[in-house]
């Protein structure tokens, strides 16, 4: 739900409740008001006719001028126990003019004379009028609050949209902002105290993001130079020391068993600078890969490499399939999930590589499953194979994740399966 | 959910809402207004009092108290078409003599001997007492203002 809707939802329910509440107090304050003067004009005619009937004047005829039509009699004993008596009543009485019967406002009071008779005077008003007012009323005041509301709401949505606008810019140039190609920082010129340290806050946090990973990429790139060098140099040394003829059969195993450890440390290194890449967000650019040429000769260097295993292999798959991702990406991840079938299959064993639509599949033979939740960390590799850095996995699922692609592990039949849902 | 000053600003929309229904509600009774019959031995003490020194021949025909946010007034009919009007207290306000004449020695004094010094008709139908001045209205038709210390401000024949 956007916040204005939130906030118009809210506003939409507290002005109708307040208005309503206006409305009935409102309407019932002025009809109240309106019976209020017919009673006023009933009474001060009941007045005439009491003092004018007990001084024993002659009382006005039956029709007033005033509308108001009047009788005297004398009070049913009924009547009488109930002195005083003193009521205002709504009831339909008989109009002689018009013969027929009309709603009316009805003053009775029982009062009694010198000799103490009781007597009932009823003094009646029609109140047609009234009803046509009441009725015209409350049109007005539905009119009313339909305006009012309206009114209220829109002066609402157009104050809050106009002081929300600087939220929204805000909000666009959060979306476009991309570390890469930073844009600058946030420019808003408003006076919103809120907005203003928003703004502030996020572009000293921008900032400070900026500065960290541009420092962070620089320091894996010389890291990964001084790094590199030295390795290479120590290999390089070791690899003449080994041309010594020299040396004795012991010191050339010594010499293996220094240049192995030396060279998995070199991949290792490789490996965490290119992870490190990946989830920086290295390896921008993309291009349409088609997986079987990209696949085929890797394959035939591992048969290569791995000659002495005696592996059988196949290649499946659409010819013209392509993927849409960095090149140096797609190498990095078919030839890791390649060079894992190729160095984990025991000597004998089958590899199958196959691809159908948007599933990519690497399978080889292999005695036991593997736990699928830890495989793809950093890491967690059999510490038995000299040649794996144990980060050859995470690299493929850092790969896919940024892709949007999915990378599972299975067991099936005895063997490995890793496959990759690939999102178009 | 720590801080957040719009939470705070809810319970201010809550409470308008609860102030304004107080509001209504304690406004009705002051917005109620009624009248009702009296018995006779309902009216103040003072007035049933009155009632008897100064119109010893008559009968109360009918009473009513009229109550309004801010002022109590009773209304008495007198089986001679006389209307008395009292206030909260049972201290006379008005007496309306339409078809005889107010006992004279009800009448303020100042404004009889007004009456007498000028040669005016000295039977008074009407006379009432407002907190800012005193109105009589003689049985000729002339009608007579005076201020609180009873000098004429209105004269009206």
């Amino acid at each position: 739900m956007r916040l204005i809707d939130d906030i118009m939802i809210k506003v939409a329910a507290v002005t109708a409740v307040l208005l309503m509440v206006w409305a009935i107090v409102f309407y019932a304050a002025i009809t109240d008001e309106m019976v209020d003067e017919i009673d006023d004009s009933l009474e001060l005619t009941a007045e005439n006719i009491i003092t004018d009937f007990l001084a024993g004047e002659s009382n006005p005829p039956q029709e007033t001028g005033s509308n108001n039509s009047y009788s005297i009699k004398k009070a049913t004993a009924s009547l009488s126990s109930s002195y005083p008596y003193y009521k205002f009543e709504d009831r339909d009485i008989w109009i002689d003019d018009k013969d027929e019967t009309e709603p009316a406002r009805v003053l009775s009071m029982v009062f009694k004379d010198k000799d103490n008779q009781a007597y009932l005077l009823e003094v009646a008003t029609p109140t047609f009028d009234i009803a046509d007012l009441k009725r015209t009323l409350l049109l007005m005041i539905a009119i009313l609050y339909a305006l009012l509301f309206l009114a209220v709401l829109m002066t609402a949505y157009f104050a809050v949209e106009k002081s929300m606008q600087p939220l929204y810019s805000m909000l666009g140039w959060m979306d476009s902002f991309n570390l890469r190609n930073n844009n600058g920082p946030f420019k808003n010129e408003t006076g919103i105290t809120e907005f203003r340290q928003l703004i502030e806050a996020a572009n000293n946090q921008v900032k400070r993001m900026t500065d960290m990973y541009e420092r962070q990429n620089q320091f894996v790139d010389n890291a990964a130079h001084e790094m590199q060098t030295p390795l290479a140099i120590a290999m390089n040394r070791i690899e003449e020391l080994q041309q010594n003829p020299e040396l004795d059969e012991s010191t050339l195993d010594s010499l293996a068993g220094i240049k192995a450890p030396l060279r998995r440390l070199s991949r290792l290194h490789r490996d965490m600078l290119n992870l490190s890449r990946i989830e920086n967000g290295a390896y921008i650019d993309r291009q349409d890969i088609n997986i079987r040429d990209l696949i085929a000769p890797m394959a035939e260097d591992f048969q290569d490499i791995f000659s002495e295993k005696g592996l059988e292999y196949s290649i499946s798959g659409n010819r013209e399939t392509t993927v849409n991702m960095n090149a140096a990406l797609a190498e990095l991840l078919f030839g890791n999930l390649l060079r894992n079938a190729w160095l984990h299959t025991s000597p004998g064993g089958k590899i199958e590589i196959s691809w159908d639509g948007r599933e990519f599949s690497v399978s080889n033979s292999g005695e036991a499953p593997l736990d699928g939740n830890i495989i793809f960390e950093r890491f967690r590799h059999n510490s038995k194979s000299p040649n794996s850095s144990g980060l050859g996995l995470a690299i493929c699922r850092s790969i896919c994740t940024r892709y949007g692609f999915s990378i599972e592990y299975s067991y099936k039949k005895n063997k490995h399966f890793f496959t990759i849902l690939i999102s178009l | 959910m720590t801080i957040n000053p719009f939470f705070k600003k809810h319970g201010l929309i809550k409470t308008g809402i609860a102030a304004t229904i107080l509001i209504i509600l304690a406004a009705i009774p002051f917005l109620a207004e009624y009248e009702r019959p009296l018995k006779e031995s309902k009216l103040p003490a003072s007035a049933g009092s009155f009632i008897k020194s100064a119109f010893p021949e008559e009968r109360i025909s009918f009473a009513k108290i009229e109550i309004e946010a801010l002022r109590t007034e009773y209304e008495v009919f007198l089986s001679n078409g006389t209307k008395l009007v009292f206030n909260g207290k049972g201290k006379w306000k008005e007496i309306d003599c339409k078809h005889s004449s107010v006992p004279a020695g009800i009448i303020p004094e100042q404004i009889m001997d007004f009456i007498i010094k000028h040669g005016l008709d000295p039977s008074v139908q009407k006379i009432s007492i407002g907190r800012k001045k005193t109105e009589a209205e003689l049985s000729d038709g002339t009608e007579l203002e005076f201020d609180r210390r009873f000098n004429l401000i209105g004269f009206d024949d």
